[in-house]
């Protein structure tokens, strides 16, 4: 089942995210001038920039194709923004698609899977399993790449 | 009348598998459960599907069998046997009738249609999402399976905490060659997902116990996840036997990084 064009995509996937991920890392770092790297607060915040950043290089990374990575980027980057020519300007879409009746025949579990999925409030279940598909498989990829990461660091 | 009843009940057990205001105005007083709504609503749904009202003749002699299988409508089956005949003469006494079924299948068709396409869709996308979530092979059926979906995205999201936090605690080495790490990072992540299922009871539970006394699991974070450090080594030997399968593969990323010769003998 597995062919070649999906672990040549998955590959380009990982390696895009890869980079993107390294290098806001020690962006990160060499802003990060060490004083509060012992204080627990200090680490909190770190690592909720660090899941951020894993986070907004993973969407950059699969880029403005998925509707689950453009609003990871309209929710986290402003750079994307900038970057995004695609129609879809999630925050008009908001105002007008709050108010929406979930189909019915799902019930709650649908529901926790819209909050789980970034972007999933406002779509219909056939377009919310794809872009879950999607999800776990770029999720699982991210996972990877930064327990590799964190062996190699911690070494 | 007796006649009536018998067809009207023929067809009622279509009711329950579409909402048709019509259909249960139709109906009077009904006390048997002739058939199996199911068969009738297959059959229903093939007539509706393959004709409009010329097939509704046929609707009648085709129900006959499956009211005859009905052990509790046996001596009804005979009389739908000979309603059977009776059906093309008394046509015009049943016109009625058969006009609302006609009626419905024509104001449903799009309806079904649509209904069974959006369902084969839904299928279609579980069955996909139940190749990429581990371990849900046996699993048939929706609730179930979103519930392991669910289950997983949130592993899957907390593992991503977990680990955010384990690098922002680990001290950053100065030597690190990016494209070296890259390289085996590639390479290395390559594994199954089974990995990271092993990786998951370590991590919840170690997430929360850091999440209580952070100060007291610094130093211990390498010993609460025993798992941890024993992945790599699974790793590695999945990565053995799956390499050379794959290795063509990852031929053209890792000329890319120009490393290609470099990560045999570090394996």
């Amino acid at each position: 089942m597995i062919s070649k064009g999906a672990t040549w995509n998955s590959n380009s996937c990982r390696i895009k995210f890869a980079r993107r991920f390294v290098s806001a890392l020690l962006h990160m770092r060499n802003r990060n001038t060490r004083p509060g790297s012992l204080t627990i607060e200090g680490v909190r915040t770190h690592t909720q920039r660090i899941k951020i950043a894993a986070y907004l290089s993973m969407a950059q990374a699969v880029g403005s194709r998925r509707a689950w990575s453009r609003a990871v980027l309209s929710k986290h980057g402003s750079r994307a923004r900038r970057h995004s020519r695609m129609g879809r300007s999630s925050v008009g879409l908001k105002k007008t698609r709050v108010i929406r009746s979930y189909p019915p025949g799902e019930l709650g579990q649908a529901k926790k899977l819209r909050q789980l999925v970034p972007g999933g409030k406002t779509m219909d279940m056939c377009s919310l399993l794809e872009e879950t598909a999607h999800y776990i498989k770029c999720l699982a990829t991210q996972v990877k790449v930064m327990q590799t990461l964190a062996d190699n660091f911690s070494k | 009348m007796l006649l009536k009843d018998d067809r009207q009940i023929s067809g009622e057990g279509a009711v329950g598998s579409s909402p048709n205001a019509k259909r249960r105005k139709r109906v009077s007083d009904y006390n048997n459960s002739p058939v199996s709504p199911q068969q009738n609503a297959e059959g229903e749904m093939e007539k509706d599907l393959s004709g409009q009202s010329s097939d509704v003749q046929k609707e009648p002699d085709e129900k006959k069998p499956i009211t005859e299988q009905n052990p509790g409508s046996n001596f009804r089956g005979k009389q739908t046997g000979k309603q059977g005949k009776n059906a093309s003469s008394a046509d015009g006494f049943k016109e009625n009738y058969i006009h609302v079924r006609a009626r419905r299948g024509q104001a449903t068709n799009s309806h079904s249609l649509a209904e069974r396409v959006r369902r084969e869709k839904i299928s279609e996308r579980m069955r996909l999402l139940q190749e990429l979530v581990p371990g849900c092979n046996k699993i048939t059926g929706k609730a179930v399976m979103l519930d392991e979906i669910i289950n997983y995205v949130q592993s899957l999201q907390q593992q991503v905490e977990f680990l955010s936090m384990k690098l922002a605690t680990v001290n950053p080495e100065q030597n690190v060659d990016i494209e070296q790490i890259l390289s085996k990072d590639i390479i290395n992540s390559r594994s199954d997902t089974r990995a990271i299922l092993g990786f998951v009871p370590g991590s919840s539970s170690s997430h929360r116990f850091h999440r209580g006394t952070f100060q007291g699991t610094l130093p211990s974070i390498s010993s609460t996840t025993p798992k941890y450090p024993l992945l790599p080594q699974t790793v590695l030997d999945n990565e053995l036997h799956g390499l050379f399968q794959v290795g063509f593969d990852s031929c053209p990323a890792v000329d890319n990084l120009g490393s290609n010769g470099h990560f045999k003998p570090e394996l």
